[in-house]
């Protein structure tokens, strides 16, 4: 596929190697178009995939004429349609992702966000090489930016430099943003949500997935990771700052750092029991795993 | 409460601020750093905040308060130090005498710390400065030696002479430092005046078992600082050195040395004895918490006076300045015996033969040495002859000259021996005159006069004190050998009321005494109450050994060795031979300084030259000189009572030497003054906070 995308995020030499693999769902999808992915609609397009008894109304099209003769029973033939996926990428966009940036400004090298950019950019195009739709929507404090699904080249480059400008906003509530996102779609697809989760609604934001999920959609939780999130720094005092307007507080990290462990370990507890007893696919992904090594796996893994 | 170092109640309050800034200087100086689950941390920390302000406040305070406890210890407070307030009232000026123990005693080290180090402190703390207060200090020995003559406000004067003060090696004369303090506080002040005295001593048994507070003003306040250490320590001396009898030349003699051992322990102890260019070791059993007697035989070859030392060689112990001790020996020549008797020489037998035979029992011969006995007759005697005699031996002397009465009067006092046979009417006579001539120094138990009646005949001894001299020479033979005895002849007696019975050591049959012995100045009187011509006394085999024995009980009073307590006022008789007094001079031991205080004066008296001072110097030998020959030595010493460390009971001070005076007594012995525990208390409190503060930080986990 000819891309049309610049973006310092989209490496098509490492992507390369995972040409091979694909963006497989687990349930049926709704499509737009013929795709590769299995449809809901059996019809009479597909592979063959099995008989049913005919019922007044059935398109009589798909009548199995030679079995009529030969038994005298009426029989239906079904085939499986195959469309294409429509995936929408919502990326968390609150200042919690920068954390972790070595350097000032927009780049925020080293911090969750750049994770999260290489991340969605290689995913996006590897979606749209297999001709599957692919949206974009940027939550924070509310839903701030939409682009709706597509999978032509210039789509692509479209959702390429939306997710190179990401900016991140002071505030999240994920809850909001995926509610306003669930207003804009009026069909199934697939909802992959990059986030820290670290909101002050955790069950708010899951509220809003279940939206999704209540329409059957399918949910793909990455619960994004930065090393030194799960550990504090060494040192003897040190006056932590929030990212998102929550205050700062001034204690020895080697008193708490154990409790400190304890309670973060909790909070990835939490996440996962709630994705999880939702119906969720929830991975745990650290910044410290390359992107690339992230996306084989877990698209292998779809894979089965 | 008051505070032995005060200056460590102000060092305290300022370190006191140094956990505060240590704990603001050590404060965590936050490193700024942005954190996404910052949420996390302020749950946390909230939880923990309260337990952490509690320790931090924990820590400060026990900090604070274990370096308070320190300051504390160091300032060695003690509780109930004031002297209690005088019945005048705080507004009445004070007048305050502190007497300090400047005594050997106080050489005495504890612990390697002298005990006049720990009384300085106590005495300079009682002269510190106070509003309308005078003060005086005296240092007391010997003789108390007030600083002022009358109590002074110039109390940093005072301050100066405490810190010079030295040991003395004197004992210390309690009663009159008493007293020397009791008329001070009379004069000073007024009627309203509050007096306290103040005592700083190690209050030993020997020096303040006879004091007696009485002489102070009956108002006094009275505060005794022992510094006397909880353990009475372990204190060996030499406290006596003298021959047992009269050294002659050549003539080996026995050489007593006393050492007390003042220790709960007896011990086997070593000395040196050195005498001129002659030494001998001696070692013997000293036993616990007393005197032992230890002798060494020693012959001296040449005559005159013999200086030595006699000192351990295996004793450490609290006071090593009585561990050795100077003495002098005057070695006799053979005795001479001037016999003053009527009878001729060739009148044999008679009294006088008989006794000159007994004197003298042996004939001259080759290597041997023999008594010199010289007869003269009384009216023809030089004042000389008889001056130079070591005993005088009367027989029928006659009626006696005033003159001679008055020079053997005059040399009984000053040592010689006399021995009398009163065997005629004029001997009563001569006796009485010889007693009023020797003054107060003569009390003869009985009174010698003419036989009234039939004459005394076969009299014979009803009474002896066989466990007397001359007497125990004979042992328990004694009654066996005497009874046979006869005596005739003689005077009456009777005896003078309120004389002292002990004198009389034999007593006849008709209750006259028989032999008198007794002590004459320093001289010995002997008067025998028989005629010898007409007993068979002489021809008893007793004859020769109780002579032998008299002439050796007289001898033996003829001082060899004289000895003076260093401090103490000195007066003593030069011998004969030192008249006149120009040309002699005293010289003073190699170790005594100029400011041992002056050697005394000589003068001419009727009896011979007296050397008098108002102080003997510091312990060693002094020698009276005319030009190089040493006519007199004399050993100063340190007063045995010196050496016994042992002190009194507080209560023996408080109430039975009281006198009806309030008296206070403090001690740095843990049962008697646990007042001055507090400081080791404080020393637990402040370890406790130490160790408070550590198991804080552990249960903190910081």
């Amino acid at each position: 596929m000819l891309t049309r995308s610049n973006s310092r995020f989209l490496d098509l030499r490492a992507l390369g190697a995972l040409s091979h693999l694909r963006f497989t769902t687990k349930r049926r999808i709704d499509g737009s178009f013929s795709g590769r992915h299995r449809s809901r609609q059996l019809s009479g397009s597909g592979e063959f995939v099995d008989f049913r008894e005919y019922t007044p109304g059935d398109d009589l099209r798909k009548l199995d004429w030679k079995v009529l003769a030969r038994t005298g029973r009426s029989y239906l033939r079904l085939f499986q349609d195959e469309t294409d996926l429509t995936c929408t990428l919502t990326i968390d966009a609150s200042s919690s992702m920068r954390f972790g940036a070595t350097t000032l400004g927009k780049q925020a090298a080293g911090s969750k966000l750049e994770y999260v950019q290489y991340f969605s950019t290689a995913l996006s195009h590897l979606l749209a090489a297999r001709q599957d739709r692919v949206g974009l929507a940027v939550a924070a404090d509310k839903l701030r930016q939409f682009v709706p699904p597509g999978c032509t080249p210039e789509h692509l480059a479209r959702v390429h430099r939306v997710i190179e400008r990401l900016a991140t906003w002071p505030a999240t509530n994920l809850g909001l943003s995926l509610r306003q996102l669930f207003t804009r779609y009026g069909r199934r697809g697939v909802l992959v949500l990059v986030s820290d989760f670290l909101c002050d609604d955790l069950e708010d934001a899951f509220a809003g997935l279940r939206l999704f999920r209540s329409r059957f959609w399918e949910i793909v939780a990455i619960h994004l990771v930065h090393p030194q999130e799960e550990r504090l720094p060494g040192g003897s005092a040190y006056r932590f700052v929030g990212l998102e307007n929550d205050g700062e507080v001034d204690c020895t990290p080697a008193e708490i750092a154990r409790a400190y462990e304890q309670r973060f370990e909790a909070h990835c507890s939490v996440v996962r029991t709630l994705a999880m007893a939702t119906g969720f696919d929830y991975r745990r992904v650290s910044t410290a795993t390359h992107y690339l090594d992230t996306l084989s796996g877990f698209l292998a893994e779809r894979a089965g | 409460m008051s505070f032995l170092h005060f200056w460590a109640i102000p060092a305290g309050l300022a370190t006191l601020s140094v956990p505060f800034i240590v704990h603001w200087l050590t404060k965590p100086r936050p490193v700024r750093l942005s954190l996404s689950t910052v949420r996390f941390v302020q749950d946390i920390v909230a939880q923990r905040r309260a337990v952490n302000r509690l320790r931090d406040w924990l820590i400060l305070l026990l900090r604070a308060a274990a370096i308070a406890l320190f300051a504390l210890v160091l300032a060695r407070p003690s509780i109930g130090d004031k002297l209690p307030a005088a019945a005048g009232g705080s507004a009445a000026p004070t007048v305050k005498v502190v007497v300090l123990d400047v005594s050997q005693s106080l050489a005495a080290t504890s612990n390697g710390i002298q005990a006049l180090e720990r009384a300085r402190p106590i005495a300079s703390r009682h002269l510190g400065y106070q509003a309308d207060t005078s003060w005086n200090l005296i240092l007391a020995a010997a003789v108390p030696q007030p600083i002022f003559e009358r109590p002074s406000s110039n109390y940093s004067t005072l301050l100066g002479e405490v810190t010079r003060a030295r040991p003395l090696p004197q004992r210390l004369n309690v009663q009159a430092a008493l007293h020397a303090a009791g008329e001070m506080l009379a004069a000073a002040g007024g009627d309203k005046a509050r007096r306290e005295l103040v005592v700083v001593s190690d209050f030993q048994r020997t020096n303040w078992a006879t004091a007696d507070f009485s002489v102070l003003p009956r108002e006094t306040v009275i505060q005794l600082e022992s510094v006397a250490p909880a353990e009475t320590p372990a204190n060996f001396a030499i406290v006596r050195v003298a021959p047992q009898q009269r050294i002659e030349r050549a003539r080996p003699f026995r050489l007593e040395v006393d050492v007390g051992n003042y220790s709960p322990t007896p011990r086997q102890v070593t000395l040196e004895i050195a005498i001129g260019k002659e030494s001998q070791r001696l070692t013997g059993a000293a036993t616990a918490g007393g005197r032992s007697t230890l002798v060494a035989e020693i012959s001296l070859p040449a005559e005159g006076w013999q200086v030595g030392e006699a000192r351990f060689l295996d004793v450490d112990d609290a006071l090593p300045a009585d561990n050795v001790r100077s003495f002098a020996l005057e070695v006799h020549p053979q005795p001479q015996f001037l016999l003053l008797t009527k009878q001729s020489i060739e009148s044999r037998p008679s009294s006088s033969y008989f006794l000159e035979r007994a004197i003298s029992p042996e004939l001259p011969g080759e290597g041997r040495a023999v008594e010199k006995v010289t007869r003269i007759d009384p009216s023809r005697a030089a004042r000389e002859a008889i001056s130079s005699a070591d005993v005088l031996v009367l027989d029928h002397p006659g009626k006696l000259s005033d003159e001679n009465l008055q020079l053997i009067a005059s040399l009984l006092h000053r040592g010689r021996g006399v021995l009398y046979v009163a065997a005629e009417p004029a001997d009563a006579t001569n006796l009485k005159l010889l007693s009023r001539a020797a003054g107060s120094g003569l009390q003869l138990p009985v009174e010698y006069s003419p036989p009234v009646g039939p004459g005394r005949k076969d009299l014979f001894l009803a009474e002896v004190k066989s466990r007397q001299a001359p007497f125990t020479v004979f042992g328990d033979e004694a009654q066996a050998i005497l009874t046979p005895v006869r005596f005739s002849g003689g005077l009456a007696t009777r005896r003078v009321a309120d004389a002292l019975l002990d004198d009389v050591l034999a007593t006849y049959n008709d209750q006259t005494a028989c032999l008198v012995v007794t002590a004459c100045g320093a001289g010995t009187l002997a008067i025998l109450n028989v005629d010898l011509g007409s007993s068979n006394l002489p021809s008893s085999p007793a004859f020769v050994p109780l002579v032998g024995e008299l002439t050796g009980l007289l001898l033996g009073q003829t001082r060899s060795a004289e000895t003076a307590a260093s401090g103490e006022p000195l007066a003593v008789y030069l011998p004969a031979a030192a008249s006149p007094v120009s040309g002699l001079k005293i010289i003073p031991p190699e170790s005594a300084t100029k400011e041992s205080g002056t050697l005394g004066d000589l003068h001419e008296e009727a009896v011979g030259v007296m050397w008098q001072a108002s102080a003997a110097g510091p312990p060693g030998i002094y020698q009276v000189r005319r030009e190089t020959q040493t006519i007199f030595a004399l050993a100063s010493a340190i007063p045995p009572e010196e050496a016994d460390l042992v002190t009194l009971a507080s209560d023996v001070m408080t109430d039975r030497l009281s006198g009806g005076r309030d008296v206070k007594f403090r001690s740095l012995r843990k049962d008697e003054d646990p007042r001055d525990n507090l400081w080791s208390w404080l020393a637990v409190a402040c370890l406790g906070c130490v160790l408070a503060e550590v198991l804080s930080l552990k249960v903190f986990k910081s």
